[in-house]
């Protein structure tokens, strides 16, 4: 009985979130102690934010305007861009990855609120800035942490995006933090010290955690944890587990905390979802938000679709010259092999899509490949394979207009043994990358260029390099992120329809349309001075402001 | 006894397979778990003639249950999640989700087809059957001694595979994420077709324990499955060429080269740490097993039901002792011909002491169909499985009684 009913009744109730963070009440205490010793000057902000750690359970309750409304989400975006650019290159959280991205975020020039919340310093700082810049900046990351939220509740895969990136961003305050045993004790997690079983299985420990096996044995301390609560340890296999006990070394607390971070704001995303109609119902906020939608680059609305029809005819010659590699890859193999896997199908299919292959066209294409295997006859592949295409289409199931892969998802899918999709760049060999090198015909200096980018795991770099290669040297502005923008890019520049110069314009065309959308009463030039203006970001306008209400108070779902 | 299977006969066959032998109340009683609200909003696919697939379909009873498989005499049952609603009867004005769902495994030989030589696609016979045996004997372990999971059945799929429901409460009640992450511990082979290395080990001298384990499970058959039954490495294998070009380069004149490749690598082994490196990666790359992650990872993917009918090979699928996996013998899952024949032989046998017609009657109601045919001692391993559920359960309930609930314990539930 209680298996359904808990679920039924699943809410995030306030009680649990005062349990999760009960220590906050107590706080106060440390507050005055610490004012005594230290001038805190905003003993306010103190209470509220008493380290640079939040865990987001309560909305902000302060007043802003709908130009700082856009101020934090920009800012709070390029931060998360940051962190997705740094990911692509590796899938570790370790040491390397954090200073990579420490480093990264001190030399821009467009997140202040950043670099002072996060300290200037790299290597001795332990989080322990309680200047009142710091204390505004914990204010501002309040703040735009939930002003994204609403530009990125409504689908899922944003919100999964901007669910990763969170986390990762929390996993950073966390390594700058260092202070693993006050957040324990702070926030009541249900760590249990595991002497007997540290000893017992020592050994076990050892060779399944980060610790070094030089570390003193009898020096380690061990906590032990319902593995469901270590789930990042779980999967990189990472820990100890035992009769359904995760293991956890002193060391590896953090991650543990990050887990529990990463569920409570999927909880409160979802929540969010059904209510994020009430947001798009007001105005004033609905371009702003549904804008903010538009600078998810590599998402489905940045890339336009092309404008004319294609043919199955047109599909070889367009495979050969304007392919990405990626998609190149999985048509030949379709051609060759007459079958191609899910992951593969899915792929591909949705690219063609998106290149404006109509169903029919796509079912024709793939019938007539798959049908010259002796096994698969017209009847059994409208059987196997036709649901799968018409589904492709929004034809079948859910219904839903199923968006093809940006490279960040591409590059990031999971590929098996007699799988073909993925990013070649990511996942193949050097030895075949370089015969296709030599196929497509890039000079040697190019083939060691680019996999040299490949070796650094600089995979979407790699990639517009081969497309400089192979197009007469000129590239695409913007990095390569999606797998149809490439084709874009690659047919304007073949059919000599854009020079980059072209390219170019039209990009800061569609830049200055988002300014404009979002504040339509004012000169979209002067807005997107103030945006890159780096002081105002951090100051905050306490004024009554009744547009600003709104925000908040539709944020109490 | 092996009696052939037409498929054309499947459809007649069925209303009696479904009516004399499906265990529709043994069935009920594993999936309420105790509480008929958890059957009634389970989801059921049904596969039925001529290529209709109707989704979810929902029963509150075993009876209902039942006679709904005579009517519709579905090819193919598939079992989804426990939704927020019954899915038959849903209101589409409000969210319909899936809430809970065994955690489930789905092995399949066609995922071995980079290992496979002695038979490829579809076609299964006893030697690549070891693959599979090998995949249960790590996963069942792994899931109970790591994660600490109980209430596993192991079911052949009917053709070329097997599948695990791991039905513990908590393993219920693991949100995708979750799912996902076991998914990935779990996971060893990583890499597509362009890829020769598809096993990273990060240091050979701090082996993981599930890893450890693994590689002595494989151990145990290593040189029977890759070089006696599959003949690796030898001339032409991709596989050969995940190895250190220092092993290649040793062995590559070689006519027998597995032997040759095991010589070399027991002769470095102490001093060369790549070496040893290599030996666990071959191990595994060859043996270890592959997993159909996507069937895991999605709250609402559906799977096969036990005591499906395959609608090829007409075998049941049965649950099986997963410690007996290596004696497991798909030649000797009955068919349902083979069933229906048996059924039939046993309905006409005169009885042994002279009764009235009366007495008679009475008999054939005693014995459980199923019993007089070669479906028992499957269903005794089903039977056995759900009795433990039920077991524990009772066990549970007391306890949950007798516990006065206390501040620090609710902390950690929130947590
Ligand atoms: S970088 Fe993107 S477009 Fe290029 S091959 Fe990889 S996934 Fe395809
Ligand atoms: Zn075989």
């Amino acid at each position: 009985m209680e298996i359904l009913k808990t679920h039924l009744n699943k809410r995030v109730s306030s009680k649990k979130e005062s349990a999760f963070i009960g220590g906050r009440s107590s706080l106060a205490n440390v507050n005055l102690r610490r004012a005594k010793s230290e001038v805190v000057a905003d003993v306010e902000l103190y209470s509220t934010y008493p380290d640079i750690l939040n865990f987001y359970t309560t909305p902000p309750t302060y007043s802003i305007t709908l130009l700082e409304f856009e101020q934090y989400a920009t800012e709070r975006l390029k931060m998360l861009r940051l962190i997705e650019r740094v990911n692509l290159t590796t899938a570790v959280r370790n040491n390397e990855y954090f200073y990579t991205i420490m480093k990264e975020i001190n030399k821009s020039l467009d997140l202040p609120t950043y670099i002072t919340l996060l300290g200037s310093k790299i290597a001795d700082s332990k989080g322990d800035d309680d200047s009142d810049d710091n204390l505004y900046a914990r204010k501002i990351d309040h703040i735009a942490h939930f002003l994204l939220r609403l530009a990125f509740a409504r689908t899922d895969e944003q919100r999964k995006w901007f669910m990763a990136m969170e986390v990762d961003f929390f996993r950073l305050k966390l390594w700058k933090l260092h202070r693993i045993n006050d957040i324990l004790e702070r926030h009541n997690l249900p760590f249990v010290e595991a002497k007997e079983e540290g000893k017992k299985f020592n050994k076990e420990i050892l060779d399944s955690s980060f610790v070094m096996t030089a570390t003193v044995p009898s020096e380690m301390r061990v906590y032990k944890v319902p593995f469901i609560h270590a789930l990042d340890l779980v999967r990189s296999r990472k820990v100890f587990l035992h009769m359904g006990y995760a293991y956890v070394p002193y060391n590896d607390v953090a991650s543990v905390i990050s887990v529990k971070f990463r569920s409570w704001l999927s909880e409160s995303l979802s929540l969010l979802k059904k209510n994020i109609h009430l947001v798009e119902d007001d105005e004033r906020l609905r371009p702003l938000i549904t804008g903010f939608e538009k600078r998810h680059l590599g998402s489905d609305t940045s890339v336009p679709k092309n404008g004319e029809m294609v043919t199955v005819a047109q599909l070889s010659g367009f495979s050969e010259k304007s392919f990405p590699l990626c998609m190149k890859q999985l048509y030949d193999v379709v051609l060759k092999e007459h079958h191609l896997k899910h992951w593969g199908r899915l792929q591909l299919g949705l690219f063609f899509k998106r290149l404006g292959l109509p169903m029919d066209e796509a079912t024709k294409f793939w019938r007539s490949n798959f049908t010259k295997r002796p096994e698969t006859d017209t009847s059994r592949f409208d059987k196997q394979y036709l649901y799968n295409i018409r589904h492709m289409y929004g034809q079948e199931g859910k219904r839903a207009d199923y968006t093809p892969y940006s490279c960040m998802k591409v590059i990031n899918s999971s590929v098996g043994p007699g799988d073909h999709h993925g990013c070649p760049f990511r996942h193949s060999d050097a030895t075949p990358l370089r015969t296709k090198f030599v196929e497509a015909g890039v000079p040697p200096e190019g083939i060691k260029e680019i996999l040299n980018l490949v070796e650094q795991k600089h995979y979407q770099i790699a990639c517009q390099r081969y497309f400089e290669w192979t197009h007469d040297k000129l590239t695409i502005e913007g990095g390569v992120t999606h797998p149809n923008q490439y084709f874009i890019e690659s047919r304007n520049v073949l059919t000599g329809k854009k020079t980059i110069n072209a390219i170019k314009e039209e990009k800061s065309e569609a830049k200055r349309t988002f300014y404009y959308k979002s504040q339509p009463s004012q000169n979209p030039e002067e807005l997107m001075e103030t945006t890159d203006g780096a002081e105002s970001t951090i100051q905050t306008v306490d004024a009554m402001d009744e547009d600003s209400d709104a925000i908040f108070a539709s944020m109490e779902y | 006894m092996v009696v052939d299977f037409d498929s054309e006969c499947l459809i007649d066959l069925l209303p009696l397979y479904y009516g004399r032998l499906f265990p529709g109340e043994l069935m009920y009683r594993w999936l309420s778990y105790g509480n008929p609200e958890f059957f009634s909003h389970r989801e059921f696919s049904f596969a039925l003639a001529g290529d209709v697939y109707i989704r979810y379909q929902s029963f509150t009873s075993n009876e209902d249950f039942v006679a709904e498989l005579k009517r519709r005499k579905p090819e193919k049952i598939d079992i989804g999640a426990v939704y927020n609603q019954k899915p038959k009867t849903r209101d589409t004005l409000i969210d319909f989700i899936p809430l809970q769902k065994e955690f489930v495994l789905d092995i399949d030989l066609t995922d071995y087809d980079d290992v496979r030589t002695c038979c490829q696609g579809a076609k299964v016979c006893e030697k690549c059957w070891k693959f599979i045996a090998v995949a249960v004997k790590i996963m069942d372990a792994s899931l109970r001694d790591d994660f600490g999971f109980q209430h596993l059945m192991w079911v052949f799929s009917g053709r070329r595979g097997v599948h695990c429901w791991v039905c513990d409460q908590e393993a219920i009640n693991l949100d995708s994420h979750a799912r996902a992450a076991i998914l990935e511990y779990l996971t060893v082979i990583r890499g597509g077709e362009n890829q020769a290395k598809k096993v990273k080990i990060p240091n050979a001298d701090k082996l993981h324990p599930f890893i450890s384990r693994s590689v002595s499970i494989i151990d145990d058959v290593f040189d029977e499955i890759c070089r006696d039954d599959q003949s690796m490495l030898e001339q032409g294998d991709k596989n050969f060429e995940m190895l250190p070009e220092e092993v290649k380069s040793a062995v590559k004149d070689s006519a027998d080269r597995f032997n040759a490749v095991m010589n070399y690598i027991n002769e470095n082994k102490k001093e060369k740490k790549t070496v040893r490196t290599a030996l666990y990666e071959l191990k595994l790359q060859l043996c270890f097993p592959r997993l159909d992650v996507n069937v895991s990872k999605d709250l609402n993917h559906l799977l096969k039901s036990p005591f499906c009918v395959h609608p090829k090979t007409g075998k049941v699928c049965v649950p099986f002792d997963p410690k007996k996996a290596f004696e497991f013998d798909t030649d000797g899952v009955p068919s349902i011909t083979q069933l229906m024949d048996e059924i039939n032989a046993f309905d006409k046998q005169p009885s042994s002491e002279a009764k009235s017609e009366a007495d008679q009657k009475e008999t054939k109601v005693v014995v459980v169909d199923y019993k007089k045919t070669s479906l028992a001692p499957f269903m005794k391993v089903f039977e056995g499985f759900v009795k433990e559920l039920e077991k524990q359960r009772i066990v549970k309930s007391a306890a949950d009684n007798k516990t006065i609930p206390d501040k620090s314990n609710i902390r950690i539930d929130d947590f």
